[in-house]
């Protein structure tokens, strides 16, 4: 069974809501318009290479597009086995969490 | 206009983010920028942003490849490092004398800038930037020491400053039980001197005006020092009589360890000084002065330079060929000149410091120069090793930087062990014990252990309940 960080965890699920979109850029602003937590490009890249080297996810470099200084995107897509390890996560965290919230709440937690 | 982030970020965006991903992440940075942009982000905020994430994404790349040892930088790995660390057994007479070498150099260049800023220190009171002293200074024939009829003329007419006080360092017996007087570095203030300097006693109080009177009872204020070895840290001192000049005078407050203004006094007594009825006349002291709020240093000198016009328009003698000179209170009191010790004059423009350290610098580059020669040395005797890598194919950059990490673990170590024993010697040289007996309030050594202990002791609120404080007490400062 594969393991994922919390921040994998994170790209991950910021790749796949982006579907065909999923480059740097959208994959950052996704992340700080969810999460509200800003991350540098250079943070995405090193956990993508890292997923990408244990067969999680792949990529592709695209068309160059404009704004870019004439640097092409690269585009991420999850891999089956990145799909099976963030569902086994998210299970895993689920599994664990469920009913929790109100106890949270009564710690002090907002 | 397309928004762009400037050439000069754009440069440094280039030379700072290196590494696989570059290229992917430099674009991402274009293309963000122009986003914030169109969101309607001004351009500033936008090149603040990209700069943000510059700094950002090249540390967080640059570390994942040193972790993953595969360097951002061609050339050098870790493989070097280890390498040099190998050899650095494998020829430990070169190591030990290299190690030798640097170990004496460093602290041996890094000394008079330790000294110069030990004794050439602000002293440990809050704000002692805004502490300044007054002198008359004459360009070529020295100045004239101020007196109780300046301190009254600057008292009346300089607004700049809170308020003035002075300072005469002097020497009195002080007698033990034993009946026996032995001289103690002392001075007379006026009482306003502690309220400038903002130390509260640890005990008792600080002069007040009434204190100040001719005829007044005589009182004494004890420093720390004095009260553990003359009075053996009695903690029902306050009120009691020590005789000081063969007389009786009455103790009314103790202050904090460390506290020794203006040097190293051990007992402050009233400054009772009428002012005399003629300029120039009358014993020297020490004039300073807190600045008031919102008066900057310019603008008090300012308001001293037309207050000594005047003064020098009513008394041409002996004020006319002076000017009053505005200066910090070590330079006042140390007799540096204004600017520091830095600012003292050596050999034409180099400044005394410049000189010292240029002197210094010079010894710590022949060891740099030996331990060069020695690695130079060590080099030539691989040739052979290196014709091998050579003709197994390994490029003159791989071997260039090999040497170089090689020579750095070298360097780096012996650094490591120069700056350890600096901070050694300068603890013990320039330490508590013997440095601060001659330079006492102003000796501030700045080395990383004290420096936090003086955090901590900022940081802790120290009662003052009974009388025995542990040696090394807190300073007790108004807030």
């Amino acid at each position: 069974m594969e393991n994922l960080g919390s921040f994998e965890q994170l790209v991950l699920f910021a790749v796949l809501r982006l579907g065909e979109g999923a480059y740097g850029v959208t994959i950052r602003e996704t992340l700080e318009e969810r999460t509200g937590r800003s991350v540098s490009s250079g943070a995405i890249y090193t956990a993508l290479a890292r997923l990408e080297a244990r067969g999680l996810v792949s990529s592709s470099v695209g068309e160059p597009i404009a704004g870019r200084a004439g640097r092409p995107p690269k585009y991420y897509r999850i891999e089956a086995a990145g799909a099976r390890a963030l569902r086994a996560s998210y299970e895993d965290l689920q599994a664990l969490a469920g009913g929790l919230v109100g106890k949270l709440t009564a710690l002090g937690a907002r | 206009v397309e928004p762009s982030p400037g050439r000069l970020l754009r440069a440094f965006a280039c030379l700072f983010i290196r590494g696989p991903h570059a290229p992917y992440v430099l674009g991402d940075l274009e293309e963000s920028l122009q986003r914030d942009v169109a969101r309607g982000v001004s351009v500033r905020r936008a090149r603040v942003r990209f700069l943000a994430d510059t700094l950002a994404s090249g540390t967080t790349l640059l570390r994942d490849g040193v972790r993953r040892s595969e360097s951002a930088w061609p050339g050098a790995s870790w493989i070097d490092v280890k390498l040099g660390w190998r050899l650095l057994w494998k020829t430990p007479v070169l190591t030990a004398v290299a190690m030798l070498a640097l170990a004496i150099g460093i602290p041996v260049g890094l000394a008079p800038l330790h000294v110069i800023e030990a004794v050439d220190s602000a002293p440990p009171v809050a704000h002692a930037e805004r502490i300044l002293g007054l002198r008359f200074e004459s360009i070529g024939r020295g100045g004239l020491p101020a007196t109780a009829l300046d301190l009254a003329v600057w008292r009346e007419s300089l607004a700049s400053f809170e308020s003035l006080g002075a300072v005469r360092q002097v020497q009195r017996n002080v007698a033990s039980d034993a009946g026996v007087g032995s001289p103690v570095p002392s001075a007379e203030v006026t009482a306003s001197a502690f309220a400038i300097l903002g130390t509260r006693p640890l005990l008792g109080r600080t002069l007040s005006p009434p204190d100040e009177v001719q005829d007044a009872e005589p009182v004494v204020v004890l420093s720390h020092g004095l009260w553990q070895s003359a009075l053996d840290g009695d903690a029902g001192v306050v009120g009691s009589t020590i005789y000081i000049g063969g007389a009786p005078h009455t103790v009314i407050g103790v202050m904090p360890a460390g506290f020794n203004f203006p040097v190293r006094e051990q007992l402050w007594l009233p400054l009772r000084d009428r002012p005399a009825s003629e300029p120039g006349q009358g014993v020297g002291l020490f004039v300073f002065g807190r600045l008031a709020d919102g008066v900057g240093e310019q603008a008090a000198e300012a308001e001293v330079a037309a207050v000594h016009a005047g003064m020098a328009a009513r008394f041409p003698e002996p004020y006319g060929g002076l000017r009053t000179e505005v200066v910090s209170l070590t330079s006042l009191v140390a007799n540096f000149p204004k600017g520091g010790l830095a600012a003292a004059d050596g050999i034409g423009p180099l400044s005394l410091l410049s000189v010292l350290q240029l002197m210094a610098l010079a010894l710590l580059l022949v060891a740099c120069a030996n331990v060069g020669l020695l690695i130079f040395a060590r080099t030539a005797t691989r040739a052979p090793e290196l014709a091998v890598r050579g003709a197994l194919g390994a490029s003159r950059t791989r071997m260039v930087s090999q040497i170089v990490v090689e020579a750095l673990v070298l360097a780096l170590l012996a650094a490591a062990v120069g700056l350890l024993l600096m901070d050694a010697l300068a603890g013990t040289l320039l330490g508590d014990r013997n440095f601060k007996r001659h330079f006492g309030f102003y000796c501030k050594v700045q080395l990383a252990g004290q420096r936090c202990q003086r955090l901590r002791r900022g940081s802790r609120n120290r009662s003052r309940v009974g009388g025995r404080v542990a040696g090394d007490s807190a300073w007790v400062l108004n807030p």
